[in-house]
């Protein structure tokens, strides 16, 4: 995190604020929604099943209602509507099953299983009342049918008796028929019974008409059975009402359960629900605590990380108004050096500027005399030339008489092959002459004069020889001074030419000397200008600095005011001084006048040696 | 004709013997004599024809007028070194004595002077210079004013086994 601009890291901290924030909500966003999504399955699922309980209880005391009505008024219309309302029932207790079980509860299934149970139960209660009711029939038909049949019977037969006290009997049992009807109480069944037991005994002891009697037994006897199965026709009925009316109160009671349960489910769930908005509500207060604290946190890591920097920014400005000033005051003072300096420049460059005047007018006579010596060595040459010239001639006409030496040397040495072989004559005459004895002694004689002669020859030749030879090595030597002459010539040739050089050297080098003086001449000129431009810049830069030193106050002020903005904490990275900041050191006055006074013998390099010959 | 030579030979030898004309040449600045009878001719020099298995002495042979005359150089006879010839080396034609007769020699030497006639009295013996040096090819020493001449029996310069092979080679 060091290494990122403060930009990217305001950038970064607000991205995380952002992202967590993004996070909270779209979490807050998600939870609600499921909250939400609980609540309309609570009302969705839950509350119908409450409300299908409560229909049953509806649809219940309707089929109680029609129950009622079918045993009050038995009519078939009711029957219908019992039938219809019982479907409804079993739909609805389906239904709720049904409900029940796609939510998971198990039990209010299996309560709804039960109220189907009981409600076929008691459908098959109630069909038994109906079938008995049906069995009891009306007036005309079925037991009471009977009944009433077996009664008139009675009373027919009775009538026909014409027996008050058998009437009264009659009566009676009708009575208690009508009691028993009307309480249901078994005790005027026997009541009944004991009246028949009555009349049966009245007409076995009395004096009553056979077959009316019989009839009447008969008819009293059928009435008693009748009589006895209406009893217990009503006595059936009555049975099943307490089995129907537990499977009702069990049907309600369940009910009432199944609404309950439904409830106390509803409130869990709702509670549930509660919990987990609060939860939700508990996470976002922590969650918002969280981001509150990042936030913080983040915040006052960029807020640092900008005050740092601005911290860094203002040390680093500050010292550097610091250097200024201090380097605003160096160049102040150097500018005065350099005033200094630059006037005493002027009055060297005016010496330097005589001086070089002086040189120039040497260096031209230098140039003048090294002209006049070039030409005397140009004139030398000539001579030289010249001598040359003769030297060859002379070893010319010497080589010539060398040439015409050797040829008389030659004939010499062919006289002198001739005085040989004269000799060898002589003596071999001698020899033949001294062989002859006497008769060649005059022969001898004339061998000894030619010896002689011949001696004479060889020694004329050897003389010649001799002087020939003294010819030739006095050629010789001539020859060897022409040539030392000619090499010693040669050599002068040698040095003049090589004085020659020398001179058009020290004339070319005097020329550029002249001229390199020239330019120094004119270079001074310029250095005088440019003196006097430094003088003026000095001055310049001199008050330039008092400027900037007024400036970098200023500076050091407003970097004072910024610091007190940033918070004040200016103990931040120092930046390490840079020494090398500090402007080079004045330019020393007397470097320049040393330049210029170089020595005249360094420029002309002179070879003293190459003068001695001159 | 021989016996003629023979005897007049033998008559030189012994009046010349020890006096009378001889040749004197140089050799190796050395002046030596042989007397005249000895002596049948002087020539320059002649270009001579190398003969093969011959003695170092002998520089072969040379047509003398139609005659092949075997040469010797008496410098290399006599142990000397030897030089180039020069325009004054001379041939010397000898006649010496062999088994068979006179055999012609050619002598090579330096240079040929003069014909000297000797006086008995000049004429000094040889001294003996030590047992080992044969000296007896000289015949003596001549005084002649300025030095000492070697006078050269020629006939013993040669012996007689090389005066063969001389014959044989020519």
């Amino acid at each position: 995190m060091k290494n990122l601009t403060i930009g990217k890291k305001l950038y970064a901290s607000f991205g995380i604020m952002i992202l967590l924030v993004v996070i909270l909500s779209g979490g807050g966003i998600f939870q609600i929604k499921s909250v939400t999504h609980e609540f309309d399955d609570l009302v969705k699922a839950y509350q119908p099943i409450g409300e299908a309980a409560g229909e049953i209880e509806i649809s219940l005391l309707t089929i109680r209602r029609h129950e009622k009505d079918y045993i009050a008024r038995q009519k078939e219309k009711y029957l219908t509507k019992m039938d219809k309302e019982i479907d409804k029932l079993h739909h609805q207790a389906q239904d709720l099953t049904a409900r029940a079980g796609e939510l998971g509860l198990a039990h209010i299934a299996t309560e709804g299983k039960k109220i189907e149970a009981v409600l076929t139960a008691y459908e098959k209660g109630f069909g038994n009342i109906v079938a008995h009711i049906k069995a009891q029939g009306n007036k005309d038909s079925g037991i009471r049918g009977a009944l009433r049949k077996e009664a008139h019977g009675m009373e027919t037969a009775i009538k026909a008796l014409d027996s008050d006290a058998l009437m009264v009997h009659y009566l009676m049992m009708r009575r208690h028929e009508k009691d028993f009807i009307l309480r249901e109480d078994d005790k005027y069944v026997a009541k009944s019974r004991k009246v028949v037991d009555k009349i049966e005994t009245a007409i076995k002891s009395g004096t009553f008409d056979g077959t009316n009697g019989q009839a009447l037994v008969k008819h009293a006897k059928g009435y008693v059975t009748v009589f006895a199965q209406l009893a217990d026709n009503i006595a059936g009925i009555k049975n099943e009402y307490p089995a129907m009316r537990q499977a009702v109160h069990e049907i309600e009671e369940l009910t009432h359960n199944i609404v309950k349960e439904v409830h106390a489910v509803v409130e869990e769930k709702v509670e549930a629900a509660d919990h987990h908005a609060e939860s939700v509500v508990t996470f976002a207060y922590i969650f918002c605590g969280i981001i509150f604290a990042i936030g913080v946190l983040l915040a006052i890591y960029a807020v640092r990380s900008i005050t740092k920097l601005l911290s860094r920014v203002i040390a680093g400005l500050d010292e550097g108004a610091e250097q200024v000033a201090s380097a605003s005051g160096q160049v102040s003072s150097s500018s005065q050096q350099l005033a200094e300096g630059t006037s005493e420049q002027a009055a060297s460059i005016e010496e330097t500027s005589a001086s070089l005047e002086e040189m120039s007018s040497v260096t031209k006579q230098n140039a003048d005399n090294a002209g006049q010596a070039d030409a005397l060595m140009k004139d030398a040459a000539k001579v030289i030339t010249t001598a040359n010239d003769s030297m060859g001639r002379l070893t010319t006409s010497m080589e010539e008489i060398s040439t015409a030496s050797d040829e008389t040397s030659k004939i010499i040495k062919t006289i002198d092959e001739v005085a040989f072989q004269t000799n060898l004559l002589a003596l071999n005459a001698a020899v033949e002459a001294a062989r002859a004895g006497e008769a060649g002694a005059g022969f001898a004689v004339v061998a000894d004069e030619v010896r002689n002669l011949a001696m004479r020859a060889a020694d004329a030749a050897k003389d010649t020889t001799v002087l020939i030879e003294g010819t030739v090595k006095k050629i010789g030597e001539g020859s060897g001074l022409v040539e030392t002459t000619n090499e010693a010539f040669t050599e002068v040739a040698g040095s003049a030419a090589k004085v020659g050089e020398l001179v058009s050297e020290i004339a070319a080098a005097s020329n550029e000397q002249a001229e390199g003086i020239q330019q120094v001449n004119g270079a001074v000129v310029e250095m005088d200008k440019i003196v006097q431009q430094n003088a003026a810049s000095a001055e310049e830069s001199a008050s330039a600095s008092e400027e900037m030193n007024a400036q970098a106050e200023q500076m050091k002020g407003i970097v004072g005011d910024l610091s007190a903005l940033a918070g004040g904490t200016a103990t931040t990275v120092k930046q390490p001084k840079s020494p090398a900041k500090v402007p080079a050191a004045p330019v020393r006055p007397d470097s320049l006048p040393g330049k210029v006074n170089p020595k005249p013998a360094d420029l002309i390099p002179f070879e003293e040696d190459n003068f001695k010959d001159f | 004709m021989s016996e003629n030579t023979e005897t007049m030979d033998q008559a030189i030898k012994t009046v010349v013997e020890k006096e009378g004309k001889c040749l004197t040449f140089t050799m190796a600045s050395e002046e030596y004599g042989i007397g005249i009878l000895k002596i049948k001719e002087i020539i320059g020099m002649m270009p001579i024809t190398t003969v093969p298995k011959t003695p170092e002495f002998v520089k072969g042979v040379i047509n003398l007028r139609g005659k092949v005359i075997p040469v010797i150089d008496l410098r290399l006879r006599f142990g000397i070194d030897a030089i180039d010839y020069t325009e004054r080396t001379c041939i010397i034609v000898v006649e010496v004595h062999g088994s068979a007769g006179t055999v012609q020699i050619g002598i090579v030497v330096d240079a040929v002077s003069e014909v000297l006639n000797i006086n008995g009295e000049d004429i000094e013996k040889t001294p003996t210079f030590g047992s080992k040096l044969n000296t007896d090819y000289i015949l003596g020493m001549a005084k002649i004013e300025g030095g000492v001449k070697l006078l050269l029996d020629i006939d013993k310069v040669l012996n007689e086994q090389e005066i063969a092979a001389l014959e044989k080679a020519a």
